[in-house]
């Protein structure tokens, strides 16, 4: 990578910013060179990885452009982020003296326009912001990840995130109408913002999950919808098999039912989420929008359930009061992180999607391999939440004790050991490895699995893109391959 | 050695909506149902410190047996599965005959209980209890349990370890000083505020090999007779909530813009000024 030293890259970024948009403080350097991937280092203080040269807080387009094109011209590595909710590694500074560029300063809302119900707003807007303050108007983006309370915009559009209420609203792809982007070198571009195109492929898809390897994101618009949530009808059921779950979600979308929520949890993950599960399987349906529609959804999504075996209907009101508590903000990690480090026991999570005709395979052949290959799980368990007309996801939920091992050798003991194990099985059955987290660094080294012969399709937007491959070395395609030990990294 | 684990669940009211507390307060009762239950903090912190004790004294080759008993309902089987899994030899549930929510509990009544279910036991050297419940809050039934148990008891423990023959090492709190003394048994040890004791998670495989283990149950009837008096539930009855009122937490605040760090520092001043 880049032959300048630290020292003329931050002297550099002075000169470009200014001294109070860099920051060199060794702990804020330690901390971004990493995200919530490496929880059991993170909670433990331990810092593996290259730490970078500096944290840059950028205030508009022209300035990322500036950076970037330092950057590109000096082939110094460039780690874009925004609100850091990542958790597969996208973060990670895997390159001595990256620049990581910090976009959260960049946090207006540019324009609401009712009319053509679109958001316009900078990379750095948080999402729970911009969504209570749609609320109180009225509207809402629709979009409700866990993450909501950390994640931001531009973030949220870099990693084709998903939220809680997509089987009704879509994920980000179904969102995004527009955006401005920044290239290395320093190329602006941006998308104008129309219902729909037929003038090419779609290029808003070079800029949806590209995870800050091939562009950073500046500015953003999406749609915007009525908020109603007067309308909202909860159902809950308790269910006997976790085929039947799937089934049931699959016919509530063939039939062409638009819930918000349409979730399945395990018994295992039932058992951690809700107090009345009683060892059995849930699914649990929200239905929102106009009142007749809400009605007509719940209704027709009962009846359908109902004629499934072994369902057993609970109150709705506990499904309303359990959702309400789902999201996990900055408190939420910090009790995480203390108990991690009482009991040395931790918690991650990995999703994939599959087709119908597979996922219950995919789902059975994971929770069969886990047990027997990975030493001191306390739980393994998995749910359901985003469904399509064509198949669903499944987040697999896993704790462990880390046991005799020092913070920077659980992962390779533990967690991509985990990892491997899901992804193959989904590889095996044809489903795809990440759902909605993004690939990050953790699961890029299973690109080439995923992808296929398609890989040609990637590896060739990545170099058309950024040729010198500045941008997040390491995320989508991995920097070295090991073929007989891809999880060793 | 013998150790005894007291142990209440409570639910997890971090997770309460507003609107619950809210509508709590006009009607006096705060709907609970819906949350998960999860055990109250000094109690966990007894149990992790009773697994601390069966380990150290593993190494040590003394014999450590521990068992858990909670007054409760079958909601909290899970908890004794858990317990279990963790190498409790006696996991015991003393059911209740009524379905009143456990925060309802008078603490004569859940002592008697326990006294009652103590009776019956071959004699435990130590009874771990936590300082308090975090719905009740009452801080009564270790107190009481001793009293009626006529054994030693030690509060604000913050700390034990095997101390050879059978006794333990005992650190408390008193006032203003930090107490270590070896203590034998019979005693009851009233669990204070101990930073990092989360009780440690049971392994996959831990689980698989206590599934077998049986949850003893008592009932609440066949306890009752063997009641101190004093504390004979149908005298002391139930305590239940009869109002609440939310505290308010507002404070006065002034929101201003400032882009320009000194300048925003400089109106930072200026208003800090006021109450210096």
């Amino acid at each position: 990578m880049s032959t300048l030293s630290r020292e003329k890259i931050v002297g550099e970024l002075i000169n470009i910013l200014g001294a109070d948009q860099v920051v060199t403080d060794e702990t804020v350097l330690k901390e971004s060179s990493l995200d919530r991937y490496r929880k059991f280092e993170q909670c433990h203080k331990v810092y593996t990885l290259p730490t970078p040269a500096a944290v840059i807080y950028v205030h508009n387009t022209d300035e990322v452009a500036k950076v970037l094109k330092f950057a590109d011209d000096n082939r110094i590595n460039v780690v874009p982020r925004t609100g850091q909710s990542a958790i597969e590694g996208g973060l990670e500074t895997l390159a001595e003296n990256s620049i990581v560029i910090d976009g959260s300063t960049m946090n207006k809302v540019l324009k609401v326009d009712t009319t053509n119900m679109q958001v316009t707003c900078q990379c750095g807007v948080p999402l729970q912001k911009l969504d209570d303050d749609l609320r109180a108007m009225g509207y809402t983006t629709g979009h409700s990840p866990q993450s909501k309370p950390l994640a931001q915009m531009g973030g949220l559009v870099a990693t084709r995130s998903i939220g809680q209420f997509s089987t009704l609203y879509g994920g980000i792809e179904d969102m995004l109408v527009g955006c401005e982007v920044v290239f290395p070198g320093g190329k602006v571009c941006r998308i104008k913002n129309v219902p729909r195109r037929s003038v090419g492929p779609d290029i808003r898809h070079i800029v949806l999950g590209n995870e800050g390897a091939l562009c950073f994101i500046t500015e953003v618009t999406v749609k915007i919808f009525k908020y109603q949530p007067e309308n909202n009808i909860y159902l809950g059921y308790k269910v006997d098999e976790m085929k039947t779950g799937f089934e049931g979600l699959r016919r509530v979308m063939v039939e062409g039912y638009k819930p918000s929520v349409a979730r399945l949890y395990d018994v295992a993950d039932s058992a951690s989420h809700f107090n009345w599960a009683d060892g059995k399987n849930v699914l649990l349906f929200m239905a929102e929008g106009p009142a007749a529609i809400t009605r007509a959804t719940a209704d027709g999504i009962d009846a359908l359930v109902k004629e499934l075996p072994g369902i057993t209907p609970v109150d709705p009101v506990l499904i309303e009061k359990w959702f309400a508590h789902l999201n996990w903000g900055p408190e939420e990690i910090a009790k995480e992180r203390e108990e991690i480090l009482a009991t040395d026991n931790i918690g991650i999570t990995t999703e994939i999607s599959g087709c119908w005709d597979v996922i219950n395979d995919i789902y059975e052949a994971v929770m069969d391999r886990l047990p027997k290959e990975v030493p001191d799980l306390t739980m393994i368990g998995g749910h359901s939440s985003h469904s399509y007309i064509n198949g669903t996801n499944v987040y697999f939920t896993y704790y462990y004790n880390v046991v005799d091992c020092k913070p920077e050798e659980e992962m390779n003991k533990y967690h991509n050991l985990i990892n491997r194990i899901i992804c193959e099985e989904t590889v095996r059955f044809g489903g795809s490895i990440a759902h909605h987290h993004g690939l990050g660094k953790a699961r890029a080294h299973y690109v080439y699995e995923e992808y296929g012969s398609s890989i040609y399709m990637l590896e060739t937007l990545k170099k058309a893109f950024d040729p010198n491959g500045i941008m997040n070395i390491g995320t989508l395609i991995p920097v070295n391959r090991n073929d007989k030990n891809p999880w060793i990294f | 050695m013998r150790i005894l684990n007291c142990f209440h669940t409570i639910a997890d009211l971090d997770l309460l909506s507003e609107d619950d507390w809210i509508s709590g307060s006009s009607s006096g009762y705060i709907d609970t149902c819906y949350l998960k239950q999860i055990l109250n903090c000094y109690d966990e912190s007894a149990l992790e410190l009773s697994c601390r004790v069966r380990e150290a004294s593993i190494s040590s080759d003394i014999s450590c047996e521990c068992t858990a008993v909670t007054v409760s309902d079958q909601k909290t089987k899970s908890f004794l599965e858990r317990m279990a899994a963790l190498g409790f030899t006696g996991t015991d549930l003393i059911q209740l005959d009524d379905a009143s929510p456990t925060e309802n509990l008078s603490s004569e009544r859940t002592a008697g209980l326990l006294y009652s279910y103590i009776k019956k036991q071959t004699a435990f050297d130590f009874i771990l209890c936590g300082l308090q419940s975090g719905d009740g809050a009452q801080g009564k039934v270790p107190f009481l349990l001793a009293e009626y148990l006529g054994i030693r008891c030690i509060s604000n423990v913050t700390g034990i370890s095997p101390a050879g023959d059978g006794s333990l090492s005992v650190i408390s709190q008193r006032d203003a000083e930090i107490c270590t003394e070896t203590v034998h048994g019979p005693s009851l040890l009233i669990i204070g505020n101990i930073a990092n004791t989360f009780l440690r998670v049971p392994t996959l495989r831990q689980r698989m090999q206590s599934r077998g283990q049986k949850i003893t149950l008592y009932h609440e009837a066949e306890l009752a007779s063997s009641f101190p008096e004093e504390l004979n539930p149908a005298t002391t009855g139930t305590v239940r909530l009869t109002n609440i009122e939310p505290v308010l937490q507002q404070r006065d605040s002034e929101i201003f813009e400032e882009t320009d760090a000194s300048k925003a520092a400089g109106v930072l001043f200026d208003y800090y000024k006021k109450w210096i």
